[in-house]
């Protein structure tokens, strides 16, 4: 973002919350305030980031810190992450699998994700939804590289743990072999 | 499982990249953004409400300055809201300060505190100029309000006035004291709280503002600062601030 205007700025950081939010805190409600706290944050310090291209990165920072809020306090109780979005022909086209697998795979997963550590779904969300890379979830994260990674690592690994979930990459690698 | 990742994960998110924030909750965080400088964190909205009157009385209220006056509030914080540190207000705050984070990241100065009450003032550049932001009670206080104005707009408040009171806090259920606070020039040296009878409520040292915890039980009269030497500067009006009004009764 090369230049901070502040409707701008607004938009970017609550979609960057609610993509991040949704997932791990599974209500949209939810999500919608914790991106409204991120995104109010970072209006109240914008003219106080002096290097408009760290602006993502700092939004990040942002928006895990809200959200691991979020997800303190919302740790009594299971939450069940709805991912039920409608599939859209890209979804499949962009990763070459069936669509039938693709939902099915949402529906697991939407569970699955809320078995594990908030850590590692927060790692595993900026990676499968915002594309970053291990350095930069490391910074989202205020921990070393390394640390990332084993966050992805052991998440992914907790996921092959989960029947529905293994079914699914079954049926994916007889499908594509 | 034989293999599991990328590809099905990033399937079953894709939908989530889609989201976007709707035009409402993108006015929304924007309307919420601006009005955070003039928040009440506890108490009711109403309190919140009377207090914002209160405070916009109270510089209607403050009275022309017929005394004394050697410079005023204005010179207190122009210099300082322009980028001069060189005789700014108050102190910077210290790392045990109670002060709100928004305080404490926009490199706040606390200007005055009384009984645990403190009262900040910060500054930061805006598209309008720079705003001067004054908060009272700190982030863990079961008081919390704050004003903001451009410089020019307190400008207009702070002109030719050795004392502005800025605010009363209506007193909880039971108490018998309650926040009055203000801002003063450079040269006040001593505020006096003057009760409609009885003693006065006095306060020295003063470093460009003042917290008054202020007897709710009697009437409040008025203001009246002095500086070093004795001299009176300013008098301003405390008679709306009276516990009664505060609490809207």
């Amino acid at each position: 973002m090369s230049q901070l205007d502040p409707e701008q700025a607004a938009r970017r950081a609550l979609n960057v919350a609610l993509r991040t939010a949704l997932p791990i805190l599974g209500s949209r409600d939810a999500a919608a305030d914790v991106a409204q706290d991120v995104a109010t944050d970072v209006l109240r310090s914008l003219r106080r980031l002096r290097d408009p291209d760290a602006f993502d990165a700092w939004v990040y920072r942002i928006t895990v810190r809200h959200t691991m809020r979020a997800v303190r306090k919302r740790k009594a109780r299971l939450v069940e992450v709805p991912l039920e979005l409608a599939v859209e022909a890209d979804d499949v086209a962009l990763v070459g699998v069936d669509r039938d697998l693709v939902i099915a795979a949402r529906g697991a997963l939407g569970q699955a994700l809320a078995t594990l550590p908030a850590r590692q779904r927060v790692a595993l969300v900026l990676r499968y939804v915002h594309d970053l890379s291990d350095r930069e979830i490391a910074a989202a994260l205020g921990c070393r590289r390394g640390t990332a990674n084993a966050l992805l690592s052991r998440g992914r690994a907790s996921l092959r743990q989960i029947p529905a979930l293994e079914e699914i990459a079954a049926q994916m690698e007889g499908t594509y072999a | 499982m034989s293999e599991f990742g990328d590809p099905i994960l990033r399937a079953a998110l894709a939908s989530v990249r889609r989201l976007e924030a709707t035009d409402d909750e993108v006015a929304r965080v924007i309307k919420r953004a601006r009005e955070a400088r003039f928040t009440r964190r506890t108490g009711t909205l109403i309190a919140a409400v009377l207090a914002a009157l209160v405070l916009l009385a109270g510089s209607a209220y403050a009275v022309p300055a017929t005394r004394h006056v050697i410079d005023d509030v204005a010179g207190t914080f122009t210099g300082w809201a322009a980028g001069n540190d060189d005789g700014a207000p108050g102190r910077p705050l210290a790392a045990d300060d109670d002060a709100p984070s928004w305080v404490r990241s926009e490199g706040g100065r606390l200007i005055a505190k009384t009984d645990g009450v403190p009262l900040y003032v910060t500054r930061a550049k805006s598209n309008e100029g720079t705003v001067l932001s004054f908060s009272l009670g700190g982030e863990s206080a079961p008081i919390s309000i704050s004003g903001s104005n451009t410089i020019e707009g307190w400008r207009k408040t702070f002109r030719d006035h050795a004392v502005v009171v800025l605010g009363g806090l209506p007193p909880d259920e039971g108490s018998k004291r309650f926040p009055l606070f203000g801002v003063t020039a450079r040269s006040v040296e001593r505020v006096e709280l003057r009760y409609a009878s009885g003693p006065p409520l006095v306060a020295d040292g003063i470093n460009g503002g003042f917290v008054l915890m202020a007897d709710a039980t009697r009437p409040l009269r008025e203001i009246v600062v002095y500086s070093a030497d004795g001299h009176e500067l300013d008098r301003a009006d405390a008679s709306t601030f009276s516990a009664d009004t505060t609490r809207g009764s």
